[in-house]
């Protein structure tokens, strides 16, 4: 008896352990946004919808550090969409599971094989990493579930059969129009680059330097690589070669954007070089830029979002609904908008259905009618669609972003490059 | 010539800032042996404090106020609400707690203000750049030398030659003994580590303008923090002084010539050092 008495801590321990593992709870801020009704009992015959199974959505990405904004708008924007559409796809009520990846390859996997194993998700939207995609992807092609990607914008990740790469900018895409504007429109004959030094980072820039400054004859006089999250950019801005013929480029977005930016200004550089452009997530109208204010004035962004004022009577519908909801104009909010009508269209012809892998995925890659034009999907999963040169106007503390130009069927190179891994 | 003599002038802001970061640590874990991983939160708080004051009154000087003292008060509160009850030895219970309300501190950031960059605008006076025949240097930056320069000399004034400073010095050398010769040693720790987390907070608001305040900038200035610590070693506004010089023109100068090495260029220094000289380079050990 003494005996048993001396082992009850040890017993309530482990019936502690085993109430935690079958409670399902845990994960890094992954908390369903949703109350789910019910599953289903039932077997294949009756659809999804009828049946009101939920639709498990989870949503990967790094919510903290320097890219949190883009991220968490992306998925702010999906969730809102689904919220103002009586909260279901097809007819089926959405639950958004969230996990945080912090960036990392081996975080990512453990927490989407808990959103796969544990929480058995419907689909996966992100990574949005391009670190973590591209050394990943052989192990995402392995698994159970159907990825959205909606922003990898390096070349070294392709889509498996199990994915879909709905929106991305890469310079790597083929963009000759886009030197050629630089020289002939704007004079440029020279261009300092500034990238991030990781794998979307060299990406971009190694894009621009083999595919886009040849071909307006433009000449690199500069290179500059610096960390992700990098503080202070003033030792390079004070490198950087001046001059009404140079133009600074690159790949920098998020905070370490906004904060070369400002910095940029206060050095007095956009009065020293003829253009600052910069791609993809860069001061996007709702990330950043009403944190630059008139330090973004006169920049160049360039990326698949459209600019606010984009022709389009139901775009202006949903930048307006937007604006009242998130108080800034959409931008990176597109990628979340983008995948919600991807997702939608896709649900709708299945009939809500998602246990057929190959038909989900079939169904994702469809021709998407978009607000600002088709976007259509190669043999290799990725996107072709229009991209956005815009330039930055601040009138009366206001955002008046507008088009420049527009470069249509731009895609990231298919089939994939020779020096791909997979 | 020009980059030589601007990436100097950038090392010397970045210094000014890490010293102002770092000198309330290095006494706090000199005189009171503990290790505050939420430091580097209340910089992170001291920046959106700011904000958000600056937001309803446009008024830096009454942000600047805000932010260092709400950050004071929390300090206090964090200290006699918990740290109190360890004792020195009690280093790995400091340091969990200190973490947890590290991470606490991140996600209530990320839940009240968002994942924006979020940045605090100079004062009309001290925007735009100032022309030095060739060179052009924003303004903001060298309001942030001056003003660190300002506070070392403060600093190192109050702990040589007041009172309290002495107070303060003793308890680095000798807590015991201190003690006993009647020194309300508990008090001092108290208003030292209100004072460190003060400083924290001053940090926060003046790099906000130049940095801009955004979620994981609390993790980031955390290396940077400890890493002056290990160098000028703890307990010393000198060797925080000497340590963030040194961290800032290796880092910078670094990232101007050999920018591959950017990422190694501030453990280069704090490995160095803590090979030739543990207690780091005018460090008060025990």
């Amino acid at each position: 008896m003494k005996m048993l008495r001396r082992t009850i801590p040890a017993w309530l321990s482990v019936l502690a352990l085993l109430g935690a593992a079958c409670s399902g709870a845990g994960g890094t801020g992954a908390q369903p946004q949703q109350a789910a009704p019910a599953q289903s009992a039932s077997g294949g015959a009756a659809s999804p919808a009828a049946t009101g199974e939920p639709l498990k959505i989870g949503e990967v990405a790094e919510y903290t550090g320097p890219f949190a904004g883009t991220n968490l708008r992306a998925y702010d924007t999906l969730e809102w969409l689904v919220q103002r559409d009586g909260g279901q796809i097809a007819g089926r009520p959405v639950e958004f599971i969230r996990a945080e990846d912090q960036a990392k390859v081996d975080v990512f996997q453990s927490e989407s094989r808990r959103l796969i194993e544990a929480q058995k998700v419907d689909m996966i939207v992100g990574p949005i990493n391009s670190g973590v995609a591209s050394s990943a992807q052989q192990w995402m092609n392995q698994q159970p579930t159907v990825w959205i990607i909606p922003e990898v914008g390096t070349v070294h990740y392709y889509p498996g059969d199990n994915a879909v790469r709905s929106v991305a900018t890469s310079w790597h895409m083929a963009l000759p129009d886009l030197g050629k504007y630089f020289a002939e429109t704007h004079g440029i004959r020279k261009a300092v680059t500034i990238g991030l030094d990781y794998a979307a980072g060299r990406d971009f820039v190694d894009g621009e330097v083999q595919k886009i400054f040849p071909a307006g004859n433009i000449e690199v006089v500069r290179q500059f690589w610096v960390p992700v999250g990098n503080p202070d950019f003033g030792p390079v801005i004070s490198q950087i070669p001046t001059g009404d013929d140079v133009m600074v480029t690159g790949a920098l977005w998020s905070a370490d954007a906004v904060r070369f930016m400002q910095q940029a200004t206060d050095f007095g550089l956009k009065s020293k070089v003829k253009m600052i452009v910069f791609p993809a997530a860069f001061a996007n109208d709702d990330v950043g830029l009403d944190t630059l204010g008139p330090a973004a004035e006169g920049m160049y962004v360039y990326n698949e979002m459209p600019p606010p004022d984009y022709p389009s009577p139901e775009y202006q519908d949903f930048v307006k609904a937007f604006k009242q909801q998130f108080k800034v104009n959409p931008g990176y909010a597109t990628k979340g908008y983008v995948t919600y009508l991807q997702i939608k269209q896709a649900l709708e012809s299945l009939q809500g259905r998602t246990d057929d892998r190959q038909a989900l995925v079939h169904a994702l890659r469809q021709p998407l009618k978009t607000p600002f034009g088709e976007i259509t999907f190669d043999n290799c999963g990725n996107a072709i669609r229009t991209l956005y040169l815009k330039q930055i106007k601040i009138v009366d503390g206001e955002d008046q972003t507008s088009l420049v130009k527009e470069f249509p069927n731009s895609s990231i190179p298919c089939p994939q490059p020779a020096d791909w891994k997979g | 010539m020009n980059t030589v003599a601007l990436a100097g002038m950038d090392a010397l802001s970045l210094a000014m800032l890490l010293f102002l970061l770092s000198a309330g640590l290095s006494i706090t874990f000199g005189l009171m042996r503990i290790i505050n991983m939420a430091h580097t939160s209340f910089y992170l708080l001291g920046g959106y404090v700011a904000i958000a004051v600056w937001t309803q009154t446009r008024s830096f000087g009454l942000a600047v106020i805000a932010a260092a003292v709400s950050m004071g008060v929390a300090g206090l509160l964090l200290y006699s609400g918990f740290l109190r009850r360890f004792s020195k030895e009690d280093e790995l219970p400091q340091v969990l707690l200190t973490f947890g309300v590290l991470l606490i501190v991140a996600d209530l950031a990320l839940i009240v203000w968002g994942g924006d960059v979020k940045r605090l605008p100079p004062p009309a006076f001290l925007g735009g750049a100032v022309e030095l025949g060739p060179l052009t240097y924003p303004r903001y930056r060298f309001f942030l030398i001056v003003t660190g320069l300002v506070m070392a000399v403060l600093l190192w004034l109050f702990v040589s030659r007041t009172r309290l400073g002495s107070l303060v010095r003793a308890g680095v050398d000798d807590v015991e003994t201190a003690q006993s010769i009647g020194i309300n040693m508990p008090l001092v720790f108290l208003l030292v580590f209100g004072f460190g987390s003060l400083l924290a907070g001053l940090a926060g608001v003046l790099g906000a303008p130049y940095l801009g305040v955004y979620p994981g900038l609390d993790f980031e200035t955390m290396l940077l923090a400890f890493a002056v610590i290990i160098v000028g070693g703890a307990g010393s506004i000198e060797g925080a002084f000497i340590a963030a010089l040194l961290v800032a023109l290796v880092d910078t100068f670094t990232k101007t010539y050999v920018p591959a090495l950017g990422y190694f260029s501030i453990y280069a220094p704090m490995a160095i050092i803590l090979a030739l000289r543990p207690n780091g380079l005018l460090g008060r050990g025990t």
